[in-house]
């Protein structure tokens, strides 16, 4: 591709000009023009070979095909994030470089545009303009585009302004003069002769000395602060939790409802045809729909929530304040977030590891999401220690969410030691960008990307898995029920999985159809784990004293006497043992289904090695009847 | 004197980054390299400090900023 050297006038770039790259530092509004310049028309992918998100797109106004490029500070990388960048500039040498530009930070800005503008055409886009006037540095950028030879335009995405201008800027985009040779040598030496190049530019710009104190600042002083700024940071986390749970929870059963009367008038309405494909449709593909549809608001709540701690800059602060927490297990504080999330709900969790900077820390941090006891688990530790541990239940209960704990650290721990060897202790070393005001349209239009990724992709998983669980119920494998009727559980070919599965946990103390069926049911969703075991023993009531009976009388029996401790074994194998179907879709459209697969290996032979000490170690030595 | 017992307030000048640090590119290519003026604008928990370069704030943990030495401009 050649790119045209003379303007082309009226917004429109020359043919030749086939694709843009959006490269840029991170927080310096790429990701908002970049929806401002695609508005729906986008998608997400991984980029080949890794778990780094791409975001592709068209540029409404000149069809151009679009890619916003991760965040980087340098084409030198030490994340796979900004491998990244590298490789698609490498590999892309058909497309034009769109650099945005930070006015507040423009040394930093024009660093980047160096390494880039050395091997290919490139236009800047400046943006934090707003920014930069109100600390008094606004550079004169009619001066900028002289000094540099290449396009410079100003651009507010948030406000949509000088996007006009952009198209035309691409059409005149070229490579950067003047700068130093750096082939060859050693990063820190091209760094600095970069620096020298940068320095120089700055030097004839002469913008503005910045005010020593900013708004940012002042707020700062208090968000920052441990003593106020820590309890700030616990009330947005606790907050997040809240979303998850208490905000979200009412919202989630309005779609179930709705979802839930879709499925009687569908059955109702199908009551004539044949039982296996009114059972299907609706058991089967409806229901795994409705499943997908109720998290929906869940997602759409928790991207909204976490775009506007981004937007605001607060994050930044976030990962500052949490980082001496995380940095145990060799994470950015940034993680917390998501593992305070998974406690409400793995889902959101999983998704809200694509604030933290690195793949590979995004991949660790998905990882670890399922140890998180979700608030789905709590039912199933509720019946149980109210029917096993009536004195001491709070007590089970909070052993749970320690015991959570100590997988989540320990399992990074050992995870930092085995697999993620090279991940670096990296160094807190970050730019606090300054205080704004979110932008909504472009949150709005940010959120229904993702909420869409999920749907399409995960969404897919969950309703095919939900569609062979259903064949799995109504495929009798003994009796005379025929396929599609009602199929008593233990007759199922589900009953018999069940059944061939349950003597794994004998030395766990509950080898028994009911108790491994339940696991199997809880992995669709953990919160129907309970329902599943009443279902069973067809008992109506799911509460500690009806079902509890029964569940005593059978662990009594499969544990030699020691029901208290088979009880423990089987609620700590439900803390550990694998996500939930929709957790496991959602880890597997972010890192891919190897990943994904080796996760639900780890965490199954985890938790049976738990489950077996609690029963061994309860009934011989703890005397746990 | 080190980054991490510079007051807060105070001007100073980078004189020496330690090069065997793991980050001392990166820490370059954000800013705090020889010969940049720097101000520590605010200290967080755990020793970490907030650093003004230019018009633009880089926090640092209390361990890289003890690799970072400066003198008062």
């Amino acid at each position: 591709m050649t790119v045209a050297c003379h303007a082309t006038g009226g917004g429109t770039p020359p043919a030749e000009v086939t694709a843009v790259l959006l490269v840029g530092n991170p927080n310096v509004g790429k990701s908002t023009l970049f929806n401002t310049l695609t508005g729906a028309r986008q998608s997400v992918m991984n980029a080949p070979g890794t778990t780094v998100e791409l975001h592709h797109g068209t540029w409404r106004a000149t069809g151009l095909a679009l890619v916003d490029l991760p965040g980087t500070y340098s084409l030198v990388p030490r994340t796979p994030d900004e491998e990244v960048v590298r490789d698609t500039l490498e590999g892309r040498p058909d497309a034009v470089a769109l650099v945005v530009v930070d006015a507040s930070a423009l040394s930093r800005s024009l660093y980047l545009l160096a390494q880039v503008g050395t091997r290919r055409p490139v236009a800047a886009a400046v943006t934090m303009l707003d920014v930069a006037r109100a600390r008094g540095t606004a550079p004169d950028l009619a001066r900028l585009e002289e000094i540099l030879g290449v396009p410079v335009v100003a651009v507010d995405p948030r406000a949509g302004s000088g996007l006009a201008d952009l198209a035309d800027a691409v059409g005149r985009a070229r490579l950067l003069r003047g700068l130093p040779e750096t082939a060859g040598l050693p990063p820190l030496e091209a760094a600095d002769l970069l620096f020298g190049w940068v320095d120089g530019v700055l030097a004839r710009l002469d913008p503005p000395a910045p005010a020593p104190q900013t708004r940012s600042d002042r707020v700062d002083r208090a968000l920052l602060n441990p003593w106020f700024g820590g309890p700030v940071f616990l009330l947005a986390i606790w907050g997040l939790f809240e979303l998850t749970t208490a905000v979200a929870a009412p919202v989630m059963d309005l779609v179930d409802g709705w979802v839930s009367a879709l499925a009687d008038a569908a059955r109702a309405g199908m009551a004539g045809a044949p039982g296996w494909l009114s059972g299907m449709l609706v058991d089967g593909v409806l229901v795994g729909v409705g499943t997908v549809a109720t998290f929906l608001p869940l997602l759409a709540i928790i991207y909204v929530a976490l775009a506007l701690l981004e937007d605001s800059g607060y994050l930044a602060r976030a990962a500052v304040l949490a980082d001496r927490f995380m940095r145990v297990i060799g994470l950015d504080g940034r993680a917390m977030l998501p593992l305070v999330i998974g406690f409400g709900c793995n889902v959101p969790a999983v998704a809200a590891t694509q604030t933290l900077p690195s793949a590979r820390q995004r991949l660790l941090t998905g990882l670890l999401v399922p140890w998180t006891t979700c608030a789905a688990r709590l039912p199933v530790y509720v019946l149980l220690a109210g029917a096993f541990f009536p004195e001491h239940a709070g007590t089970a209960i909070f052993g749970m969410y320690l015991l959570s704990l100590v997988l989540v650290v320990g399992g990074g721990l050992v995870l930092r030691r085995t697999v993620f060897r090279e991940v670096r202790r990296e160094p807190l070393l970050i730019v606090l960008p300054a205080y704004q005001r979110p932008h909504l349209r472009g949150i709005a239009r940010s959120v229904w990307a993702r909420v869409q990724g999920f749907a399409i992709k995960a969404g897919g998983i969950i309703v095919v898995t939900l569609v062979l669980v259903w064949l799995l119920m109504a495929v009798p494998a003994r009796g005379t029920a025929a396929v599609g009727d009602d199929v008593p559980v233990e007759d199922s070919l589900y009953g018999a999985v069940a059944a061939s599965i349950a003597p794994a946990f004998a030395p766990a103390g509950f080898d028994d159809w009911r108790f491994s069926a339940s696991l199997v049911t809880g992995f669709v969703a953990k919160e129907v784990a309970v329902g599943a075991l009443a279902q069973s023993y067809a008992v109506a009531d799911e509460s500690a004293d009806g079902l509890g009976e029964h569940l005593r009388t059978t662990l009594d029996a499969t544990s030699g006497g020691h029901g208290a401790a088979a009880a423990l074994a089987y609620m700590v194998f439900v803390l550990g043992y694998a996500p939930c179907l929709a957790t496991a879709s959602e880890l597997w459209r972010r890192f891919g289904g190897s990943w994904t697969l080796r996760m639900v290996a780890l965490q199954l032979s985890v938790a049976w090695l738990a489950a077996v000490a609690v029963f061994q170690v309860g009934s011989r030595i703890g005397g746990l009847g | 004197m080190q980054l991490s017992d510079c007051p807060l307030g105070a001007d100073v000048t980078v004189t020496a980054v330690d090069p065997s640090c793991d980050a001392c590119l990166r820490m370059h290519e954000l800013g705090l390299r020889v010969g940049t003026c720097v101000r520590v604008t605010h200290r967080g928990p755990a020793g970490t400090r907030v650093v003004a370069v230019g018009a633009s704030r880089v926090a640092v943990d209390a361990q890289t900023a003890s690799r970072i030495e400066v003198a008062v401009s």
